[in-house]
């Protein structure tokens, strides 16, 4: 079993867990692991297979293969007992819309046999103390997200499961909701799983990433780690293409970005002074430089667009084969 | 699980459009009816000296028109029991709440048994309520026509006890029609069409197949109404005018109960493995 450095056994364990509806593979053999404490973020563009990950863990999609473990229960055999320490929101959160927000976290509390007595206190902690009598289909599609939170922390779960958490909130409500997410982790020890196409959103509050598109794992690790593997020094020059022989002479990949003047040079910034006096020696013409560290974005971009090229060129279903053909 | 299925339900409009509704047909047969029929009386020819209003207004005095309601209830009822338990079962799917429960933990099977015990339970209040709304309008009727003078003929309670269970039971086929036609559909809408046409289809298939005879004709009787209508022509009190005018020789009352219980744990049951094995996904309309 994977431990992390503390010896710590995951809590959740996805093991080539798969998915098919029909011919098409919405999960495709994942793998993952999320260590109890971490807020872990699970990112892919929309249709990457988030949200039926998300389902088969919670019991409500059944895997065409594979297996989930969630605090070292296999999730579809125990599930009863794996749900009373989870609390989850899947996509924009469905209340009965003719119920008030009290009523509706009763209802809940009821289902999940946990949390009566903290409805006042979770709809306080969402903001929405004074309008819990309301009718939830007076609410706006802020306020419904609003109230899946607090849905969540009914019954102090020990995993958070919040899928694209802040759909429908302005920019304070989303800063709120990752505040939210993290003082889970850190102030109350409970693992957060996150998924969301935002980067930014899992860039400022997650400490653990993965990145699936097409049903499969494309990345997994700490942010930190993944951000510092990712910089880059780029040069402004009058010859990119010049550039780019130039900086393989010296053994540094590089290549030009989309304004065809800037070559990216995939190494740190410490170097950036001995490749400009390189190219300078060499005759061109560096009116900027620079060095970046890239952010989640870049990284995402990178890992998705290199597995779309390679999906074009190696197709591998006979749906895929189909549409190449037709393409053709 | 059933407390909270309860609470959806009290809190429901639909539930008490539904109860308004029928309360309201009752109240229309018993009091404006009866007046119209009793001001129309000179235009209608009598039958061995009883005129048209006297017969029909024997049969719905206080307390002899229990036997009235109880199958007139049973007839207006299955409708609305099915727009009534439809829209309970398909809005799960439409609204995506299915996905709001069952995050919490609970088994599916607990779940649908939880809706299915706590809608039996919303009718056998609501039938319980019909009595008591009965020994309102059926009164009030009386006294509106000056026919009010209520005597209670020996054996009276226990009888209405027996038409009222009869009637709650007969009733419980539309819940299981409606569950299983809203469950499988997984759409409120659906779920409403497939049960109201079922119920409008065997009441258009009946005479014709009975014209039929034979094979045809014996299915006719396995058809939900007539097994309805076979237990209660068990029921002691008579339905006065609306004694179901049916081409089908009835199944014994007994049997038809059993043959309507099978169907209802088929119906059920046949549900109930369905949602076991499904996907739950995102809203469904």
């Amino acid at each position: 079993m994977t431990m992390d450095a503390n010896g710590a056994a995951p809590l959740i364990r996805l093991r080539g867990l798969t998915k098919r509806f029909g011919d098409l593979t919405a999960v495709d053999h994942l793998d993952l692991d999320v260590m109890p404490g971490q807020v872990f973020g699970f990112l892919g563009p929309n249709g990457a297979g988030k949200t039926t990950t998300i389902g088969m863990m919670l019991g409500l999609i059944k895997p065409t293969s594979g297996s989930v473990e969630v605090f070292g229960m296999d999730a579809h055999r125990n599930r009863a007992e794996v749900m009373r320490r989870v609390g989850a929101i899947i996509e924009t959160p469905a209340f009965y819309p003719y119920l008030s927000a009290r009523d509706n976290l009763r209802l809940v509390a009821q289902y999940g046999g946990r949390g009566k007595s903290q409805i006042d206190e979770v709809l306080e902690v969402v903001g929405l103390g004074r309008r819990a009598e309301d009718k939830v289909k007076t609410y706006s599609t802020g306020m419904n997200q609003r109230l899946g939170l607090a849905s969540v922390l009914l019954g102090e779960p020990d995993l958070i499961m919040l899928d694209e958490p802040t759909v429908g909130l302005d920019p304070a409500g989303a800063r709120e909701v990752w505040d939210l997410a993290r003082s889970m982790a850190t102030d109350h020890g409970r693992t957060v799983f996150m998924s969301s196409h935002l980067l930014n959103e899992i860039q400022q509050t997650c400490d653990r990433v993965a990145i699936i598109n097409r049903g499969r794992t494309l990345l997994q690790g700490d942010l930190d780690q993944l951000l510092t593997g990712a910089t880059g020094v780029y040069f402004e020059v009058d010859r990119p293409e010049d550039a780019i022989e130039i900086l393989a002479g010296a053994g540094v990949t590089a290549s030009v970005d989309s304004t065809a003047c800037t070559v990216w040079a995939e190494v740190g910034a410490e170097r950036a002074g001995e490749l400009n006096a390189v190219l300078v020696s060499a005759g061109l013409l560096v009116s900027g430089l620079g060095s970046r560290k890239s952010d989640l974005e870049s990284v995402f971009l990178e890992v998705t667009q290199d597995d779309d090229v390679q999906k074009r060129e190696h197709p591998s279903s006979s749906s895929e084969l189909q549409e190449r053909a037709r393409l053709e | 699980m059933v407390g909270a299925e309860l609470l959806k339900i009290r809190k429901r409009r639909l539930t008490w459009v539904v109860f308004g509704v029928l309360v309201a047909i009752m109240a229309f047969f018993y009091i404006p009816l009866r007046l119209i029929m009793r001001a129309s009386e000179s235009a209608r020819p009598s039958m061995a000296g009883v005129s048209q209003f006297e017969m029909f207004n024997q049969s719905m005095q206080f307390p002899q028109g229990y036997g009235a309601l109880s199958t007139l209830g049973v007839q207006t009822g299955q409708w609305l029991l099915v727009v009534l338990v439809a829209g309970l079962v398909g809005s799960e799917y439409g609204w995506g709440t299915l996905r709001l429960v069952l995050a919490r933990g609970p088994s599916r099977a607990g779940f649908m048994l939880a809706q299915l015990i706590a809608v039996v339970v919303a009718l056998i209040v609501g039938t319980l309520a019909m009595l008591v709304v009965g020994a309102i309008i059926m009164p009030l009727g009386d006294l509106a026509v000056g026919t009010l003078d209520p005597v209670f003929p020996d054996g009276f309670v226990s009888a209405l006890a027996l038409d009222w269970l009869r009637a709650t039971g007969a009733l419980l086929i539309y819940v299981g029609m409606a569950f299983a036609a809203a469950g499988l559909t997984r759409s409120n809408g659906a779920g409403l069409g497939v049960g109201l046409v079922i119920i409008f289809l065997e009441s258009i298939l009946t005479p014709i197949f009975s014209g039929l005879g034979g094979f045809w004709g014996d299915v006719t009787r396995f058809f939900p109404v007539n097994l309805v209508r076979a237990v209660q022509s068990a029921n002691e009190l008579s339905p006065g005018p609306f004694a179901p005018r049916s081409p089908v020789e009835f199944l014994d009352p007994w049997v038809a109960g059993l043959v309507l219980a099978a169907y209802f744990a088929v119906l059920v049951g046949g549900t109930i493995c369905v949602f076991n094995r499904r996907d739950i996904l995102g809203r469904m309309s």
